[in-house]
């Protein structure tokens, strides 16, 4: 049997959930130097892009709990 | 204006890259692909499963074509022996054969100058040592 799952939270307009932000939001980057280099670099916030990549860590995590909670975790490939 | 020879963005000056698209693949290593779009050849990815043991955390590192994701879950399906049906196995292990950079991560290198295209429609053309490319090479019928 296989099972797909997939999200576009980190990509372009990068939307999280407003209660894992509440929560979790950290701002990654000490963004020095050239202030207008931050802006000029990407058109997406990078610190927002990052967190998005540890809401899908967190989602990942919780999929992987789901499947030990049913005793199907030995038997289940993970590709991610 | 100028615009980016390779992706047709408005270049303004530090980049013309996408936001979300290339930059979190380029790495550092050497590699035949000058165009961070040409995303198929830098895509990370990771197996788990509680019963694969791995302390030490090792990585594989290469430009791999993305084919070479399914060829190496067909691998593993096959050493954990989960195919029911002996036409699944068969089919398992010729699998990279059919695809010209489908190397499977498990299996060892085997060497072989290859000339191949870089991108679809693309002007690129590149001269590969067979070091990233793990198929076994097709049998010459003469």
């Amino acid at each position: 049997m296989y099972l797909s799952w997939q999200d576009s939270t980190s990509h372009t307009p990068l939307i999280i959930p407003p209660e894992w932000l509440e929560k979790n939001y950290q701002p990654f980057l000490k963004k020095t130097g050239d202030e207008s280099l931050w802006r000029n670099r990407e058109h997406v916030p990078l610190d927002s892009w990052l967190n998005t990549l540890k809401w899908t860590d967190d989602i990942v995590k919780e999929i992987i709990l789901g499947f030990r909670k049913r005793g199907i975790e030995n038997e289940t490939l993970f590709l991610m | 204006m100028k615009h980016c020879s390779s992706c047709n963005h408005t270049v303004n000056g530090t980049n013309c890259s996408h936001g979300d698209h290339g930059f979190p693949f380029l790495g550092e290593w050497r590699t035949p692909v000058g165009n961070p779009h040409n995303e198929p050849y830098r895509v990370p990815f990771m197996i788990y499963n509680p019963l694969i043991k791995n302390p030490e955390k090792k990585t594989v590192k290469g430009n791999f074509y993305t084919l070479s994701i399914p060829t190496t879950i067909l691998d593993i399906f096959s050493f954990t022996k989960s195919f029911a049906q002996e036409a699944q196995r068969a089919l398992a292990e010729r699998f990279a054969a059919n695809y010209e950079h489908a190397q499977s991560l498990l299996r060892p290198v085997k060497e072989s100058i290859r000339f191949f295209t870089v991108d679809p429609g693309g002007g690129q053309w590149v001269v590969d040592n067979g070091r990233n490319l793990r198929v076994r090479s097709p049998a010459l019928t003469i």
